[in-house]
């Protein structure tokens, strides 16, 4: 799918330049990026963020720790489909009282402070596209979409927008049908949806080219 | 033992198979992902059985028969439609993965263990399709090409399924003494018979033995001709369906026939394999890659895997609305029970005449009066089975509307046939019509499910119901409320009776009424007689 997607700039600059190892307590890293950018990561990212979690772990992490750092890294570097369990592992890390090394290495894995973290998961807990910024300041602007014949979703322009029916999550209806976009701060996925939607307006740009404009 | 997707690729021309996953659509989910997902044992060597069809299917389609057709079309909302010339032409460009009828439908037969008729003129590959089939069950090519069975005018019995020793003939004091020398295609995994509408009546029925039953007979020997573990597909071939050939096929042999398939002609444009292969005297079934080849084992496990993909129960409704609009034909007896288009044909009558006679019904909007047959359960389980094949190689966790759609045509072929004498094969674009039957199911099953959702079926149902509330059972239901029930049942018959017109899809709702009427009215009995 060629979807342009502008998070701000420190949700994009900043990643570590850490590299990981082929594998970890035993567990297949190379294997773990494949499958993490079949399901939508970026590769490169992905790579430096789990080289840079892997090292904050110390000499020789437990496997539970790598599978957590790679969980949190693929989420991170867009792959949305983790995003569930990335958050219940960071949630998890975080229930001591005092962070400890398992939190550091996912706050490595984020390219976060460890002390950023418990404000980074409640804010996530309150909006899907939080990023702790220096002002607060809402950071996102997308840009969802694309012509099939350029790889991404569409074959037809978009015409409206909308909401699913039964969980409220925003589509977007073409000539072909309704479209089901999920996101958040570092990824999104766009999939075609035969669930009932209702056309309402959720302030995106929609009409006019095979693109649709998110407003920060 | 599932071969692998990793075995070497590349040996030759003839060995390309897809090395991305074929149906990139099936990826797109919006499931939750865990770190299983991200370690889990590889388990890519061994293909999914889905995948391995759909690279059989693009290794038969881009390598082996050359099939650059996509007239089995699916897609996400409305394709793409553009005219063409001034005659009403147009041609759809589909949004999502389409497949070629001829070499999808006869791969199906082979992963369900069906029963595949391919018709087409002399040389467009038949046979060359069918013989591929039985090289992807694992038999060599030559021993493919050899068990093919040619019909011709003397073929007999024992021609076909083999002789009786002659040692035994002579010393032999009864038939159960007689060994029989039995032929080596009647136990393959995919059996082929050429031109069988050249065969003899005779030898027809003993084909028809093996085809329904697994089994034949011979001087009072049997062989079982189903394999122990698995199933057998069947693929005939013929000239043409309509009635041609040496010898008319009795109708019991040609209602067995699950799907029938038309051979595409040979596209120009890929005119250059086509020398390649007489330059390097090549035939396709002698290089079907090692990986897309299925083992026995698979074939035991692949059928029971189609087998299990579940039908939606929206999705059978619509199927249930669809198969009730043939089967009723007004004026077709005195009794409401017989008024239907087999008593017409087993009385000797013609069904078009009576369909014509009914002024009750406008013929325009009747689906059933479009036929002059309706669907017997076989065709029923035929459509369920192909659609469940088709939903299955599409990478689907169930079967939907689309792939009852795509697989309709291919299995009513020959079964529901038109009525020739109806107002919708008059017109221009009706007599194309006329000449194109899987177009016109098609539009038969679209016109089926537009009338489904404008009368709103799948929220308001009065007739389902009922149904639904007599299967919660009968224990302890006490009489006021059989008595309510029974009122219920009348009032829905009188609320079907008092509109005017009466179409096929209100047979089958009708004597369902009736049904649960008796059901009640004899447990009410059963009732008062307690009391």
């Amino acid at each position: 799918m060629r979807t342009e997607w502008r998070p701000a700039d420190d949700v994009l600059s900043g990643l570590p330049d850490a590299a990981p190892p082929a594998e970890a307590a035993g567990l297949d890293l190379r294997l773990a990026g494949e499958r993490a950018a079949d399901a939508g990561a970026d590769p490169d990212a992905f790579a430096r963020l789990v080289g840079a979690g892997i090292a904050a772990a110390g000499s020789s992490p437990d496997a539970e720790t790598v599978r957590s750092v790679a969980v949190v890294a693929a989420w991170r570097a867009g792959a949305l489909g983790f995003r569930g369990d990335a958050l219940a592992r960071i949630s998890h890390a975080l229930a001591d009282d005092a962070p400890g090394p398992v939190a550091a290495s996912l706050a490595a894995a984020l390219a976060l402070p460890v002390d950023a973290l418990p404000g980074f998961v409640e804010g996530q807990r309150a909006s899907p596209f939080h990023w702790p910024t220096g002002d607060g300041a809402p950071p996102l602007l997308a840009i969802l979409g694309g012509f099939a014949g350029l790889g991404g979703p569409f074959v037809a322009a978009p015409e409206a927008t909308g909401r699913r029916d039964d969980d409220g999550l925003p589509g977007i209806r073409t000539a072909e049908g309704w479209w089901l976009v999920e996101a958040d701060a570092f990824g999104r996925r766009i999939t075609a949806c035969s669930d009932p939607f209702t056309e309402a307006d959720l302030g995106w740009t929609v009409g006019g080219s095979y693109f649709v404009e998110v407003p920060a | 033992m599932r071969q692998t997707g990793g075995m070497a690729r590349g040996r030759d021309r003839w060995s390309k198979v897809s090395e991305s996953p074929t149906n990139i659509g099936t990826a797109a989910t919006s499931e939750e992902l865990t770190a299983e997902d991200l370690f889990a044992p590889e388990s890519a060597d061994e293909l999914p059985f889905d995948e391995q069809l759909r690279q059989a299917y693009f290794w038969l389609v881009n390598r082996a028969v050359i099939s650059p057709y996509y007239d089995i079309e699916f897609s996400h909302g409305e394709p793409l439609r553009i005219p063409l010339g001034d005659a009403g032409a147009e041609l759809r460009l589909p949004t999502e993965q389409s497949y070629s009828s001829n070499v999808l439908m006869p791969l199906l037969t082979f992963a369900v263990g069906g029963k595949c008729l391919l018709i087409g003129g002399p040389g467009r590959g038949k046979t060359t399709l069918a013989v591929l089939m039985g090289v992807l069950a694992g038999l060599p090519s030559r021993e493919v090409r050899r068990m093919v069975q040619q019909g011709q005018p003397q073929l007999t019995v024992s021609d076909l399924v083999g002789m009786p020793l002659p040692k035994d003939l002579v010393n032999a004091d009864s038939l159960a003494d007689i060994r029989i020398a039995w032929r080596d295609w009647l136990t393959g995994p995919v059996k082929i018979v050429d031109e069988y509408n050249r065969i003899p009546t005779k030898t027809q029925s003993a084909l028809l033995t093996m085809v329904a039953e697994g089994y034949v007979e011979s001087y009072d020997q049997m062989q079982r001709t189903a394999p122990e573990n698995g199933v057998e597909a069947w693929f005939f071939t013929a000239n043409d369906d309509a009635g041609g050939g040496t010898f008319p096929v009795i109708q019991a042999l040609r209602d067995r026939i699950d799907v029938t398939v038309q051979t595409a002609g040979f596209n120009m444009r890929f005119f250059d394999e086509l020398v390649t292969r007489i330059e390097a005297g090549e035939r396709p079934e002698d290089h079907v890659p090692a990986e897309l080849v299925f083992s026995a084992g698979d074939l035991a496990t692949l059928p029971k895997a189609i087998r299990s993909v579940p039908v939606p129960r929206a999705v059978r409704r619509r199927l249930e609305f669809f198969a009730g609009q043939f089967e009723f034909v007004q004026h077709g007896g005195r009794r409401f029970e017989y008024r239907t288009k087999d008593s017409v044909a087993t009385a000797g009558g013609r069904v078009a005449d009576v369909i014509g006679a009914n002024s009750g019904a406008d013929l325009q909007v009747d689906p059933g009066s479009q036929t002059t047959t309706g669907l017997s359960v076989r065709n029923l389980q035929g459509l369920i089975l192909y659609a469940k094949a088709m939903a299955f190689f599409r990478g689907s966790a169930e079967v939907t509307e689309d792939d009852l759609r795509a697989v309709a045509p291919f299995v009513l072929r020959g079964k529901l046939l038109p009525n020739d004498l109806h107002p919708a094969f008059e017109s221009e674009t009706g007599r194309e019509l006329a000449l194109d039957s899987a177009t016109w199911v098609q539009e038969l099953w679209d016109a089926s499910v537009a009338e489904f959702r404008k009368l709103g079926l799948d929220d308001d149902d009065p007739v389902g119901d009922l149904l639904a509330a007599f299967e919660e059972g009968l224990d302890g239901l006490s009489a006021v409320e059989v008595s309510r029930r029974l009122t219920a049942v009348e009032s829905a018959i009188r609320a079907i009776g008092d509109q005017k017109k009466l179409y096929g899809r209100h047979f089958d709702d009708l004597l369902a009424l009736k049904y649960l009427h008796q059901r009640y009215a004899n447990y009410q009995r059963w009732l008062a007689s307690r009391s």
